[in-house]
């Protein structure tokens, strides 16, 4: 899409949808009584999962996965783990998936492979995680990028600026011409605003600005500076 | 990188998801319930979840569907009492005239106007200050479709922030 099509946003309009990022959630108690009701729905789920299982006739704990997934048809096998295992929870190493046409190559190495007695004709297949699309070496690079981005962006929200200065840092000398390079240095300057430092501020947009011409975070960018050096 | 804890899960993002149902139009009393649906909606897909994708905009997907399945209930609820809502032909929403009432930001009042599909990457993209393409994989569509819903959430969106304006002007 060409970027000029893309009307900017009023300038109010940018301060009120700047002020709603620091708008708070939910109280503590209101947290506090998601989270019982949270804990209370896994237990009943955890329970819902094991009488499945036990109904399927399926003994062994690394079959009740699968067996949750007959039962329910809707939960995935990262929950049941979730439930299943104490904390820390770990990742589960597989993917089940339900209801996928087969896969041909897989279907016929399985088909040497030695049977297991099966429990439900439903189509399920249990697989190791895809491999990624990218190149090794670029994609784990954007994983920690986004990382250290995501992490700014939430001690940010938090208002932790000590901790958003150390993640954009850190993104900065790992990554100076990285993937993520625009949201982090988007991130820097309303850093600088939020101290205060608004002449520096003005140096850090126009330095965006021609860094990044096309970008669509410039006009929100623009409006509070704007907003800061009027004040 | 692996996906975080559910515990971890639920008390770095129990705000955010509080949030971005509030910015969907759910109504305030129906948030917490909500909030709760949806980190268990994310919790029976942890699976599904790609650690090296930013989680956020992945938690908005389920605040988005859980957000649309109240407002169809809701919809269904005003049927029967006889009070129908036209959200359809850009006419401001039961939503907007609520937050009107309560005082809430202009902005939030001409968000509250936008289709729901547009509303979401606008929220995504102008609140959250996610990038396109994270947007397009947390919402499932194709990227061509994340800039034009984008491009018209933004015209849309600056047509009823100047309208609600000038109402207050004139108010």
């Amino acid at each position: 899409m060409n970027p000029e099509v893309l009307e900017e946003l009023a300038l109010d309009a940018c301060e009120q949808l700047s002020r709603e990022r620091a708008t708070p959630g939910l109280s503590p108690e209101a947290k506090a009584r998601v989270l019982g009701k949270l804990t209370s729905s896994t237990q009943a789920l955890q329970t819902s999962l094991a009488a499945g299982a036990a109904k399927g006739a399926v003994g062994a704990t690394s079959k009740l996965l699968v067996a949750a997934v007959f039962a329910g048809g809707v939960v995935s096998g990262s929950l049941a783990t979730v439930l299943l295992r104490p904390a820390p929870l770990p990742l589960p190493a597989i993917e089940v998936q339900v209801a996928e046409p087969p896969d041909l190559d897989a279907a016929a190495a399985e088909s040497s492979a030695p049977s297991e007695p099966k429990v439900v004709p439903a189509p399920v297949k249990v697989r190791p995680k895809p491999a990624a699309v990218v190149e090794p070496s670029n994609d784990a690079q954007l994983e920690e990028e986004r990382a250290l981005v995501e992490m700014a962006r939430s001690a940010f929200a938090r208002r932790r600026l000590e901790d958003v200065a150390a993640a954009i840092t850190a993104h900065r000398q790992r990554f100076p011409h990285g993937t993520l390079a625009e949201e982090r240095d988007a991130l820097g300057l309303r850093l600088t605003l939020e101290r205060g430092e608004v002449a520096r501020a003005a140096e850090q947009l126009t330095d965006f600005e021609a860094r990044y011409p096309q970008s669509m975070l410039t006009p929100s960018l623009r409006a509070a500076v704007k907003k800061a050096t009027e004040r | 990188m692996r996906a975080p804890a559910p515990q971890t899960l639920y008390a770095e993002n129990a705000d955010y998801v509080a949030q971005s149902l509030r910015r969907l139009g759910v109504a305030p009393g129906a948030v917490e319930d909500l909030t709760h649906d949806v980190f268990l909606a994310a919790l029976t897909r942890l699976a599904s979840y790609d650690p090296r994708r930013p989680l956020r905009p992945w938690l908005f997907g389920f605040a988005f569907r859980e957000a649309s399945a109240w407002r169809n209930r809701a919809a269904r609820l005003r049927e029967v009492h006889g009070d129908v809502p036209d959200v359809s032909d850009g006419r401001e929403t039961i939503e907007a005239e609520l937050m009107r009432s309560q005082n809430i930001s202009t902005a939030l009042q001409a968000l509250a106007a936008l289709e729901p599909d547009r509303k979401a990457v606008f929220i995504l993209h102008d609140i959250d200050e996610q990038s396109v393409p994270e947007i397009a994989a947390a919402l499932e569509v194709p990227l061509n479709t994340a800039y034009s819903r984008l491009r018209l959430a933004r015209r849309d969106f600056n047509t009823a922030f100047a309208r609600l304006q000038r109402a207050e002007e004139r108010a």
